[in-house]
């Protein structure tokens, strides 16, 4: 490690630049390696008058087969009469020719700097140094073994398209691409991480996109100086505006059709090379109750489903804090039948109604995680084991009345409807401080810390966009889609505080008159 | 920012609204009250408490669905804290059902009693109050039920269903109670509740039987004077009540036909209206009580097929309602001092200047005075299904 560390300072300090020599260059880039295994150097002759050359390459993230076929069978045999001059040594154009004119690959790059030769074989770049030259050449040939494109996990449609991301972020901009044929998606790429060099692209409409947004990420993105990225949740981290707060102000999909709507919108997304998720800002909350699907389902169903999503939201979050308030301090807002009933339940419970809730509650979340990170052959047992401890079994001991059993049952369900998995997460942990506070103040309490968590929310902001918009602040035209979801052919504009820049997104459709809409926002 | 935040979070702490938490299995729901008169001149409550676990589904009715505790006290206040000497956990009477007022207690005034019903903030007034006829509450409460296995709650639906459908007798909530007995030119009744047989030997095992020896039945409006009971209307008097006061949500008059035999009719709107008027200084009462209904039976050799039968079912119907009306008001009259009708009401309403000079001696003689004109009209509608008796 230290050596490693010596050597990187070494390379900064004056050594960074090619020498003439092949063979100081090779032993060079070796040291610099550690002598890697997985680093392969083949040292050839090329052509008929044997210039000795050298080929570097990262054995697995190389196209071995290409390799040969475009570069070894090339430079050995097919390469035409070359000009040397005295001494053995080719003549100075040599390799411009060799770029130009020979090597039958697509795209070649000359570069004089170890720093950025070492970058190109590291991902997996093929590095071609001929012996007189203080420069080499960068072919990209990679090709690795990957995970191909398959339907998304964790944001599931029955009518939609089924790709989803992939771990290599070609692919993925691929995916965008096809959708948005559009020459005003740009795509900027930078690398980020000092050692894991981890690529990271923002893809946006030029026109549609705020400006300053823009620029505010570039420069949080800018500001990354961490050693490694190895998933989008590391740059999710450093670029939202509240590290300290329950709520995700930063959008994550799998879908590329999501991010394709999105940036039709005006946001921005953040491809992170490794990562099958795509960040988007800016995020507002009532983003995270809208999935794909409802633009591909009927108009009233949509905006059906959408509502359950909110009462789900609630539920999830409230219905244990609810029931221990309901039954500590207001017994007397349950009608008769309901009360008696539940009391008889509660005949027997050793517990308070707080303490038997959290024992419910935990016991799921202890479930559900086990059931998460446990090997997946041994997944159904813990589905029989599970459904035997949280259900019968610690009723009929008399340890958990009924009715909790129902409570917590219907929370747990009620969570998994949320369609981005990471506003689950808010849910599950609120719930917690909300039935602590119920046991400890009833409704008063319940009111008290909704308060506190609306503040809190209406305080946030994603990329200066207020979190709750267009709640608070209330805005008519974005309510077409926000607690329901308006026919497509009536959304005439844009969210009104992300699509500024553009906020037409189509012209109501009327006949006889022509069409003056602006060709961008038409699709 | 945050301070704001903190500070408000540590005020919530104190500011507490909610400060009584208590499990749903440290309450002793109580679903009815009665108050009596105790040997010593002051209260006797009785609390009938319901046995969740005996109520529930799962586990079958082995054990008794309710409990019955006493106490005595000096208040009535005194008295149901009393009670925790033999209920192992607070009586909690959010859900109060109904409120057995003795008639003993009743004659002496039930004003006293009231208040703690009011002044308590875990009650809710809209509970039934009724008067135990003869009988001290604690008894009546005491008698097991089928049905609906909780007494009050059989009680209360009991009464419900026969306001709704006999409207014989009437159910009052407490808030309509006091705002009957504290309203000038107005006085209150309840419904009385009685037994049959002795509800002493009540027991558990009489719900084995088909036809319980014991059971409870609501009959009869207690009369009040202020808030002190005066005497009773009798069933048929109760219904005349109902009918002026129009609180008749539906029921069915008999009548007799002309040549013999019977015809029941369904009333199935009824609405009144008093009227106030002055012949001179002296006020004259008017009563017009409008009435829709349908021929329920007909026992009697009228032939339904012709319009005129039902002409003459009509004005028989008018006439008899009529004469109960009337005797019901010359009963009620006959009693000086309670004007259950509200006519003082109705002439403050009207005439406030001349209520004025007649408020002070209204209750002497003013009531009992005042002329009343009845006027009843019967709108049959329907025959049913059949034309002709069979």
């Amino acid at each position: 490690m230290t050596d490693r560390k010596q050597d990187a300072s070494a390379v900064d300090s004056g050594r960074d630049r090619l020498q003439k020599s092949l063979q100081e260059n090779l032993l060079l880039l070796k040291v610099t390696l550690g002598e890697s295994s997985d680093i392969v150097c083949r040292e050839v002759a090329i052509g008929r008058e044997g210039i000795p050359a050298g080929i570097l390459y990262t054995d697995g993230l190389t196209d071995t087969a290409s390799l040969q076929d475009f570069l070894l069978e090339t430079l050995m045999i097919d390469l035409p009469e070359i000009e040397v001059r005295e001494g053995g040594q080719p003549d100075a154009a040599f390799l411009e020719e060799l770029k130009e004119r020979i090597l039958t690959v697509a795209e070649v790059q000359e570069s004089d700097t170890v720093s950025s030769l070492l970058d190109s074989l590291l991902s997996g770049d093929t590095l071609l140094l001929v012996d007189g030259f203080a420069a080499g050449l960068v072919i990209p040939n990679r090709k690795w073994a990957e995970r191909q494109v398959t339907e998304p996990n964790s944001q599931t449609v029955v009518r939609g398209p089924r790709d989803s991301f992939t771990e290599n972020i070609r692919v993925n901009t691929a995916l965008i691409r096809r959708r948005l044929k559009d020459p005003n998606l740009w795509n900027e790429s930078r690398k980020v991480g000092t050692r894991s060099g981890t690529e990271v692209e923002l893809m946006y409409i030029h026109g549609l996109v705020e400006e300053s947004v823009l620029d505010e990420l570039r420069r949080r993105l800018d500001l990354i100086k961490i050693d490694g990225i190895l998933s989008s949740g590391y740059i999710e981290e450093f670029i939202q505006d509240t590290d300290y707060t329950m709520f995700p102000t930063i959008y994550n999909t799998e879908r590329p059709d999501a991010v394709a709507a999105n940036l039709l919108e005006g946001r921005i997304a953040i491809l992170v090379d490794g990562t099958p998720f795509v960040l988007i800002v800016p995020a507002l909350f009532v983003q995270f109750f809208q999935s794909p699907e409802d633009y591909y389902q009927r108009v009233l169903f949509s905006s059906f489903i959408r509502l359950l999503r909110y009462a789900s939201f609630w539920i999830a979050m409230l219905l244990p804090a609810f029931y221990i308030a309901i039954t500590t301090f207001h017994p007397n807002m349950l009608p008769p039948p309901l009360l008696i009933s539940l009391a008889a339940q509660r005949e027997g419970v050793p517990f308070p109604a707080l303490m038997e809730a959290f024992i419910m509650e935990l016991a799921f979340e202890i479930l559900r995680e086990a059931g998460l990170r446990m090997p997946r052959n041994i997944g159904s047992a813990i589905s029989i084991v599970g459904a035997m401890v949280i259900g019968t079994a610690a009723v009929e001991a008399g340890i958990i009345s009924a009715a909790m059993v129902i409570v917590v049952s219907l929370t747990a369900i009620a969570n998994f409807v949320s369609p981005v998995y990471d506003l689950g997460f808010t849910v599950r942990i609120m719930r917690f401080g909300f039935m602590i506070i119920a046991g400890c103040f009833g409704f008063y309490g319940i009111m008290i810390g909704l308060i506190l968590m609306i503040l809190h929310m209406c305080s946030l902001r994603s990329f200066g966009v207020p979190y709750t918009s267009p709640l608070a602040p209330f805005n008519w035209s974005d309510q077409k889609d926000t607690m329901i979801r308006a026919p497509i052919p009536r959304m005439f504009r844009r969210p009104k505080l992300i699509g500024k820049a553009n906020p037409v997104r189509q012209q109501p459709a009327v006949p006889g008159t022509p069409d003056t809409d602006n060709s961008e926002s038409k699709r | 920012m945050k301070k704001p935040l903190l500070i408000i979070l540590i005020c919530c702490c104190f500011l507490t609204g909610c400060w009584d938490k208590r499990e749903l299995n440290e309450i002793a729901i109580t679903v009815a009250f009665g108050i009596d008169k105790s040997d010593d001149g002051g209260f006797r409550v009785s609390a009938q408490i319901v046995v969740p676990s005996a109520i529930s589904s799962t586990k079958g009715a082995e054990a008794t669905p309710v409990l019955l505790f006493q106490a005595d006290g000096e208040t009535a206040y005194e008295a149901i804290r009393k009670m925790t000497k033999q209920v192992p956990r607070k009586i909690y009477p959010g859900h109060l059902k109904l409120l057995v007022i003795g008639e003993e207690m009743a004659r002496e005034g039930i004003w006293d009693s009231l208040d703690i019903f009011v002044r308590d903030w875990e009650l809710r007034p809209d509970f039934s109050v009724v008067v135990s006829k003869d009988r001290p509450a604690s008894e009546i409460l005491a008698v097991p039920t089928a049905l609906d296995t909780i007494p009050a709650n059989k009680l209360f639906e009991m009464l419900e269903n026969s306001s709704d459908n006999w409207s014989a007798v009437q159910k009052i909530s407490l808030h309509e109670l006091l705002a009957d007995i504290s309203s000038e030119g107005k006085d209150a009744v309840l419904t009385g509740v009685m037994s049959t047989g002795d509800p002493g030997e009540a027991s558990k095992e009489m719900m084995g039987e088909i036809r319980p020896a014991v059971r409870l039945y609501f009959d009869n409006l207690a009369v009040f004077e202020k808030d002190r009971l005066v005497g009773w209307l009798g069933a048929e008097q109760s219904k005349g009540f109902n009918y002026v006061s129009g609180n008749i949500k539906s029921t069915v008059e008999t009548v007799s036909c002309p040549e013999g035999g019977n015809v029941a009719i369904e009333v199935t709107k009824s609405d009144s209206k008093i009227k106030a008027s002055f012949n001179g200084e002296s006020p004259e009462m008017e009563i017009t009580v409008k009435n829709k209904g349908n021929v329920g039976s007909v026992q009697c050799g009228l032939d339904m097929k012709k319009p005129e039968s039902l002409h003459t079912l009509e004005s028989l119907f008018e006439k008899k309602l009529t004469g109960t009306i009337e005797e019901t008001i010359k009963e009620a009259q006959s009693r000086r001092g309670s004007d259950i009708f509200g006519f003082g009401r109705t002439i403050h309403r009207s005439y406030p200047d001349k209520w004025k000079s007649l408020k002070s001696e209204w209750a002497d003689h003013g009531f009992s005075d005042v002329p009343v004109k009845v006027k009843v009209e019967m709108d049959i509608q329907m025959t049913g299904t059949l034309l002709n008796p069979l």
